[in-house]
């Protein structure tokens, strides 16, 4: 997908039952995926790589700690990994749970492979994008970290929708150092519209009311539905 | 009071001593105990003891108020004898007297000549009143004798006993008109061991013999029940019971008996059996019932890996060049898993089916691993891990494996039950077998749970006690019930720390010892 000298995405594979285990991995490589399989949840914490681009599958019914509590450690541990849920009892109740907590499927063993191969693309694929959207955010939140405070402040008025005029009357300067605020934050952001500018400010999380904070509200991770 | 009747008649001094005894009786056993009919039976096999412990006293009572009477006109008889003789021996000497001598002796010889033959008519007349008193008491003796039997046989045969009489030397059997009847067999006809023995069902025919084989060799009493020849539709059980033959004479060995049909009672206990193994049954389903979203895991998971294996084989055959050695490995974990989901199936297959008790050599090891087997997915849903600390060799025991493993899948869900009661996150289960000093190898199931209240000690194992919201209270029960079945014991107990412990034990098979 992306060009970037970044690491082949992999699956990693979490079931306690080594059988299934092995079966699963077999499948995934002769679909050309790189598995990395582990046998139980707390080898996988040991071994998981979170710059190491893939989704995972997990076993819900694991004994040492279950898939669904492995898939909180993660998030807590700030790893936004896509996650497959498999399996062998059909509960709703934990279907729910792990949806609910972000997971991207939840399927019922003994699962086809149709289904789980779908499953993985779009889990490596949405990883992806998530990791492509993460570095692209870095980039402008380092290029904002270039404004000084009167161009944060200019920029929040403009993406406010307001006039040069009334920016200059808001902050009690003439319109013309506004016009070169503007002009700069333009410059340094790389933006050459005002709509881009607008655009970039909602990405950046960064809410048009009047707010004295210095440093926007910034979302790290965007949202994993994109258009 | 037929039966206190008849032992009076054994009485012979006189009426009041009779009454006497009778009003005793009376006072001992309430009349009532076997004046009802309906209660004759269950009285008499109560009364059967105490029947020949007071029969053989009270007979020998009246023998020895007979042998007063013997003794005194035995003696009348001796004191007569000698004197008839001295008399006859007087009377021949003076015959053979000269006329002159008895001429010289004069009035002294006709003297003594008349008192000789009175001495004679005397002693005679002694003599005839000790017959006749000796021959009225016989026909007393006899006549009360006669009575007696009527009495007894009378008794047994209204409360529904055959008696019987043996004699091991003439192999002839003497039986009651009534024991005739409850044995089936033509009257008149007369009877050797063998002619019983050939009524008996031919499946208990051997074991009948070999009791009343021992019972002979021992010259102990014996207690059998067998199944009659099935004449008509009714099969028909019979109680034949025998006291240790009293020997007249060291040769002839002789046993008496009872004989009684227990057909009711039998089928009654027949009953009760097969309505308790289909109670063990239901229970035993009930808990598969509980156990069936583990088991779906537990099937379900060799049948991803067939799923993901027999696909990734049809991937691995579309690639060249052929990676032979994966897909002879995808091959070989596909049947090895097949076989595994088979062994699930097998194994509730033979959970859920209703069998009569089946005893075989077990290992109670591998009996514990497959009922582990068969809880480990619940365990695991519950967050309950489980521990196992196994004797390192094969237990070797006679058991049913499906009754072991209801016993054990019980345990383990009462443990996972207690455990979360407590709603604790950590939950734990200890599994131990041992080897106990006296012959016994035991399992002991062990959780962290609550523990149990002193109270519920003593009902814990009574049907119907439970103490879990909804909870039937016949798990524990039955499986008590079944662990006696296998000649083991039951037992609870609190952990010194938390939680509580249940064990049962179950007779070892010595290997090589025996």
């Amino acid at each position: 997908m992306s060009a970037q000298p970044e690491p082949n995405p992999c699956v990693y594979i979490v079931d306690d039952d080594q059988r299934v285990l092995t079966a699963l991995s077999r499948l995934l490589s002769s679909a050309g995926y790189d598995v990395r399989a582990f046998n139980s949840p707390v080898e996988f914490l040991r071994g998981h790589d979170p710059d190491q681009p893939g989704c995972a599958i997990l076993d819900i019914g694991m004994s040492e700690i279950d898939g669904l509590t492995l898939q909180e450690k993660l998030l807590s541990g700030g790893v936004k990994r896509p996650i497959i849920f498999l399996t062998a009892r059909n509960d709703a109740g934990s279907g729910v749970r792990a949806i609910k907590a972000g997971a991207l499927d939840y399927l019922t063993k003994p699962v086809q492979d149709t289904g789980l191969l779908n499953a993985v693309a779009k889990g490596i694929d949405t990883d992806l994008k998530l990791r492509q959207q993460h570095k692209q955010i870095q980039e402008l939140l380092s290029l904002y970290k270039r404004l000084t405070a009167r161009e944060v402040e200019v920029l929040r008025l403009v993406i406010r929708g307001l006039l040069n005029k009334q920016i200059a009357f808001e902050l009690g300067i003439v319109e013309k150092t506004v016009k070169v605020h503007r002009g700069h934050i333009m410059q340094k952001l790389q933006v050459h519209s005002v709509a881009a500018l607008v655009r970039l400010g909602e990405r950046l999380g960064i809410s048009g009311a009047a707010g004295n904070a210095a440093q926007p509200q910034l979302q790290l991770q965007p949202k994993m539905d994109h258009h | 009071m037929c039966v206190l009747a008849a032992e009076d008649e054994f009485l012979l001094s006189g009426r009041e001593a009779r009454w006497g005894r009778v009003a005793l009786e009376r006072r001992i056993v309430p009349a009532g105990a076997l004046s009802s009919a309906g209660d004759a039976a269950s009285a008499v096999s109560a009364r059967e003891t105490d029947f020949f412990t007071e029969h053989y006293p009270s007979r020998n009572e009246s023998r020895s108020a007979v042998h007063k009477r013997q003794l005194f006109t035995e003696t009348l008889i001796a004191l007569a004898i000698p004197l008839i003789a001295l008399s006859t021996l007087q009377l021949l000497k003076f015959s053979t007297i000269s006329t002159v001598e008895s001429f010289a002796y004069g009035e002294w010889v006709k003297y003594s000549h008349t008192a000789a033959v009175l001495i004679i008519l005397a002693a005679a007349t002694l003599a005839f009143v000790a017959f006749g008193i000796e021959s009225r008491r016989r026909r007393r003796v006899e006549d009360a004798l006669f009575r007696t039997q009527e009495h007894v046989l009378l008794s047994a045969e209204a409360t529904d006993v055959g008696l019987w009489e043996w004699n091991s030397a003439t192999d002839d059997f003497q039986i009651s008109g009534h024991g005739r009847e409850l044995l089936r067999l033509p009257s008149r006809a007369a009877l050797t061991l063998n002619s019983i023995l050939d009524a008996v069902h031919p499946d208990d025919r051997s074991a009948t013999e070999q009791v009343i084989d021992r019972a002979l060799r021992s010259s102990a009493g014996f207690d059998v029940e067998f199944r009659l020849c099935p004449i008509g539709g009714r099969i028909r059980w019979i109680r034949l019971r025998s006291r240790p033959a009293h020997e007249s004479d060291a040769h002839v060995n002789y046993m008496t008996g009872t004989i009684l049909d227990v057909t009711d009672r039998s089928e009654m206990k027949l009953e009760i059996e097969r309505q308790r193994e289909s109670l063990a049954h239901l229970t035993r389903v009930g808990m598969i019932g509980k156990l069936s979203s583990a088991l779906a895991h537990e099937l379900n998971q060799p049948l991803t890996a067939i799923m993901s294996n027999a696909q990734a084989a049809q991937r691995i055959i579309t690639k060249l060049p052929l990676d032979m050695n994966e897909l002879k490995s995808a091959i070989s974990d596909i049947i090895q898993d097949d076989a595994r989901a088979g062994d699930v199936i097998r194994h509730l297959r033979g959970m859920l089916k209703n069998n009569a008790d089946f005893f075989e050599e077990l290992d109670l090891n591998a009996i514990v691993a497959s009922a582990l087997e068969l809880t480990q997915g619940d365990l695991v849903a519950r967050h309950i891990s489980v521990t196992t600390c196994l004797w390192k060799e094969p237990l070797l025991i006679k058991g049913d494996s499906v009754q072991l493993q209801q016993v054990l899948l019980n345990l383990f869900l009462n443990a996972a039950e207690a455990i979360s009661e407590l709603g604790r996150p950590a939950g734990s289960i200890t599994v131990t077998s041992t080897i106990l000093s006296d012959g016994y190898a035991s399992v002991g199931v062990s959780d962290n749970g609550p523990g149990i209240e002193s109270q519920s000690f003593a009902t814990l194992f009574d049907p119907f006690f439970s103490t879990k919201e909804g909870g039937m209270g016949l798990g524990l029960s039955i499986s008590r019930n079944l662990i006696l079945r296998h000649r083991g014991q039951m037992w609870a107990a609190n952990n010194p720390e938390r939680g509580a412990s249940f064990y049962f034990s179950v007779p070892l098979v010595r290997s090589g010892a025996q």
